[in-house]
């Protein structure tokens, strides 16, 4: 078995996952996978229209089909208080949560749900959707979101007051918040520099593309006891967001996290779990719900798209004086973009010493964005590290030096004034600038790019259970939905924490009445705060290992010391006891006390965030403007690698996704709002074949709040790759690409367009 | 128990809610809580807010509920919004 280091036994190693062989087999269950006695088939009724007034609805003639069981609408759900809900960055305001779950006085996109009907097949359920009548008044729509911010665009929500506005506005807009960040003096810092780039970009929202759709089984007993299996980020806030949309209590509503295929931030909301479990309320009987592929498109959150106005000027040393990003950002039809991430990150790598953001949360007739890889950190990425690049040209500096000699290191000042913590982000940049990558000759056409990024990272409650058998193993419990190997990376860490062997624990995810309350899996949190959890359990048997230890040597607890999965005496003066491994004392558990087993739980704090540098080769076709990826290499500060081959799994899969939404993700729109291209035929993600093997370097630099040293590691990753991919093109091309996807039609044209003053010359 | 003064930072729109436009403070300290404490005192509301709705940075470091965490002579405390994501 390979061993990244040798500070730990088991950390750093590559173990199979514990949940391999069942995903290989089939045998795992995946949320549309659980069937009950009697069970109904759910299927949902969706507004053909981007923009409509919902003047009624009867359901009438669906009702009296044979096989209808129940129907649901809006009138079904009790009605939210207009409230954002705690801290400002990640507000949630029930009134329109609600809403999106299902449409009440207006659909705001297309896909919105109207009505949902359960019934005993599914040809049914479709037939009884085609007999719901529903009078729309349809109203002008707006999809961009530059021109739903603006004066005279159809308003959403006609009451809907800017908030971040001082004074506050007298007139309804779609822009929902403005937030500003500022540190140091713009104008000192421009006039300071001997260059300065300023530039217009445009991104669009893409989808997370999970290969599992949204599903979900509900049963409401008759005693009000009701469980759910379901594919998400997150049981324990499926059971928090279902209970309050249809005001249960959390202890009467059971979660069971199903295994889950893919996630990347869209499965930490909720979309068919409350309206399987109304259906089910009516019903009487368990409801099962799966999206298709189109209404996954259609109806659950893409990231946002944005436009941004970036403006960086430095010195010709190199020094960056000054820099400021104006950020546009789509919410979909309800408040709530990353916009202030996008604030934060825009230019957290570096040094900057004056740095502005301001932000807009913008609403229109498209689907509530949700969370995808570092939402918001890509967007300013795009804009900023393509700027970045503009200015290293006109100061004739290599790229990565120039990013080097900016680079902020531990104790900068960040945007938000506060310091920054551990950094290994100059470590990102040097380890590229020795390596390989970018010393290998380029051909004609092809041209090569770097960009940086930053995100966060996450902590946040959880909790873990760890329980020692009679014959040595133990079971580690957790409330984490293992997206990307947290089984694996739970027992190594208690392995390591227990001393004893990785094949000795087996580590399981349980549901909402098993274990505490645990937080999504996202925000790169997981390995750090669950993992906390686990560590917590760990040590408290061993505390009570070293008692039963002590018990049995019948001497004080202070006297036994735990190492190496074994009770010793702590010294000669003890007395002379041979050392009890682990296996020997839980063999005597009955007989000195009972069962050994412990929870654990944390509200983890003390985040380190993280950094990647990217480096891609790309080679571009004149004729047709297609992209090839040549070359890529992705270093990163990962903290500990925990499991380093889900480190650089966590890597190469971001930096993919961030390729396909360089190259060829985008939301095709047509004149009346609609979505044209709902299923990934047309909407094209990047497939094996377009992708070479992406080299992951990970920089271990481990974060001095965690026993071993963890970082968030999830997320980062795909903040670079379109600005990368962009900075390559122009030097293959000498074309600046401003808008996303780069697609071939869209490079083409930018190509011609360059041509032309040369065809007039 | 005489306590080290620390450096505490609001966010501007925090200051303009609660505290006049004023941002910085040195404030004896050798936990959040105490941090809180005068805060609220000098400013009533602004605990509840603090609490319910900032993450804390603490040199550098993020803690999204630090009431219990301590604070050293020469820490710098920063008010921040609460972090989440994807």
């Amino acid at each position: 078995m390979e061993k990244s280091g040798k500070k730990y036994k088991w950390i750093g190693t590559r173990p199979i996952r514990p949940d391999g062989v069942d995903k290989v087999t089939g045998r795992a269950k995946f949320g549309a996978d659980y069937a009950f006695p009697g069970m109904l088939i759910a299927k949902v009724l969706r507004s053909p229209h981007a923009h409509a007034r919902i003047k009624s609805i009867d359901t009438s003639k669906a009702e009296a089909l044979a096989g209808v069981k129940a129907i649901v609408t809006s009138a079904d759900f009790p009605d939210q208080d207009f409230a954002y809900v705690g801290p400002e960055r990640v507000a949630v305001n029930f009134f329109h949560v609600t809403r999106n779950v299902i449409a009440r006085e207006k659909a705001l996109y297309e896909g919105h749900t109207i009505a949902a009907v359960a019934a005993t097949t599914t040809e049914i359920a479709e037939e009884a959707i085609g007999l719901i009548d529903v009078d729309y008044e349809v109203l002008p729509h707006v999809i961009d979101a530059y021109e739903a911010a603006q004066p005279g665009a159809p308003l959403l929500f006609e009451d809907m007051i800017t908030r971040g506005v001082d004074p506050v506005p007298t007139e309804a807009s779609n822009v929902s918040k403005v937030v500003n960040f500022e540190i140091g003096d713009m104008a000192a810092g421009l006039a300071e520099a001997d260059e300065v780039v300023e530039m217009d970009f445009h991104t669009m929202p893409v989808h997370q593309g999970y290969i599992e759709p949204h599903a979900c089984t509900a049963r409401y007993n008759e005693d009000g006891q009701a469980e759910i299996w379901s594919s998400s980020q997150g049981h324990f806030v499926v059971r928090a967001l279902t209970s309050k949309l249809l005001g249960m209590r959390a202890a009467d509503l059971r979660c069971y996290p199903a295994e889950i295929g893919g996630g990347f931030g869209g499965k930490t909301v909720v979309y068919v779990e409350p309206l399987a479990m109304a259906l089910s309320k009516k019903a009487g009987n368990a409801v099962r719900l799966v999206m298709t592929r189109e209404e996954v498109f259609k109806a659950s959150g893409p990231t946002s798209g944005g436009s941004m106005k970036i403006k960086i000027g430095a010195k010709r040393d190199g020094t960056v004086t000054a820099a400021e990003g104006t950020f546009w950002i789509q919410a979909g039809a309800f408040p709530g973009s990353p916009v202030m991430n996008c604030c934060m990150c825009a230019f957290a790598p570096y040094k900057f010493a004056n740095q502005k953001a301001v932000g807009y949360d913008v609403i229109s007739n498209r689907p509530k964005a949700a969370a995808y890889r570092a939402p918001g950190s890509p967007i300013s990425a795009f804009g900023v590290e393509s700027v970045l690049d503009m200015l290293a040209k006109k100061i004739c500096m290599d790229p990565l030096e120039f990013r080097l000699k900016n680079a902020a290191v531990e104790g900068s000042p960040t945007i938000m004034g506060t310091k920054h913590p551990s950094y290994g982000y100059a470590e990102t940049v040097e380890v590229l600038m020795d390596h390989g990558h970018v010393k290998q000759p380029l051909g004609r056409n092809q041209g090569r790019g770097v960009a940086s990024g930053y995100w966060f990272n996450g902590g946040g409650e959880s909790s873990a259970t760890v329980h020692l058998n009679a014959d040595g193993t133990a079971v580690v419990a957790t409330g984490s939905p293992d997206i990307g190997g947290s089984r694996a990376s739970m027992a190594l860490m208690a392995a390591e924490t227990l001393g004893i062997d990785y094949d000795q624990v087996r580590a399981i995810v349980t549901d909402t009445a098993n274990v505490g309350y645990t937080h999504v899996t996202g925000g790169s949190r997981v390995t750090l705060a669950t993992g906390s959890a686990v560590i917590k359990a760990a040590e408290a048997c061993i505390d009570e290992l070293r008692k039963r230890a002590a018990l049995i040597w019948d001497v004080d607890v202070d006297g036994v010391v735990w190492e190496d999965g074994m009770a010793k005496p702590a010294s000669t003066n003890v007395g002379d006891f041979d050392p009890m491994p682990l296996a020997e004392l839980t063999a005597k558990a009955a007989q000195t006390g009972g069962p050994i087993g412990a929870a654990g739980q944390v509200n983890a704090g003390g985040v380190s965030p993280g950094l990647a540098t990217h480096v891609v080769d790309v080679e571009v076709d004149p004729e047709t403007g297609k992209v090839t990826i040549l070359r890529y290499t992705a270093s990163q500060d990962v903290g500990t690698a925990i499991h380093p081959s889900y480190v650089e799994g966590q890597i190469q899969g971001g930096v993919v996704q961030g390729i396909g939404w360089a190259l060829n993700e985008e939301y095709i729109y047509n004149e009346k709002g609609q979505l044209e291209n709902a299923g990934f035929l047309d909407y094209r993600v990047p497939v094996a074949s377009d992708v070479p093997m992406v080299e992951a370097i990970m920089v271990e630099k481990p974060n001095p709040n965690h026993k071993y040293g963890v970082k968030g590691v999830g997320e980062v990753n795909i903040c670079p790759p379109m600005a990368a991919i962009a900075n390559a093109i122009e030097s293959a091309t000498g074309v600046r690409m401003t808008e996303l996807p780069m697609s071939p039609p869209r490079l083409l044209a930018a190509l011609d367009a360059a041509k032309v003053p040369e065809a007039a010359e | 128990m005489i306590k080290p003064k620390v450096r505490v930072v609001l966010a501007n729109s925090l200051s303009r809610q609660y505290t006049g436009g004023k941002t910085d403070f040195e404030i004896e300290a050798t936990r959040v809580r105490d941090i809180l404490k005068a805060l609220q005192g000098m400013f009533p509301g602004i605990r509840e807010h603090l609490e319910e709705e900032t993450a804390v940075s603490i040199d550098g470091m993020i803690y999204d509920d630090a009431y219990l965490q301590e604070v050293t002579a020469s820490a710098e405390v920063f008010f921040i919004p609460k972090l989440d994501a994807g």
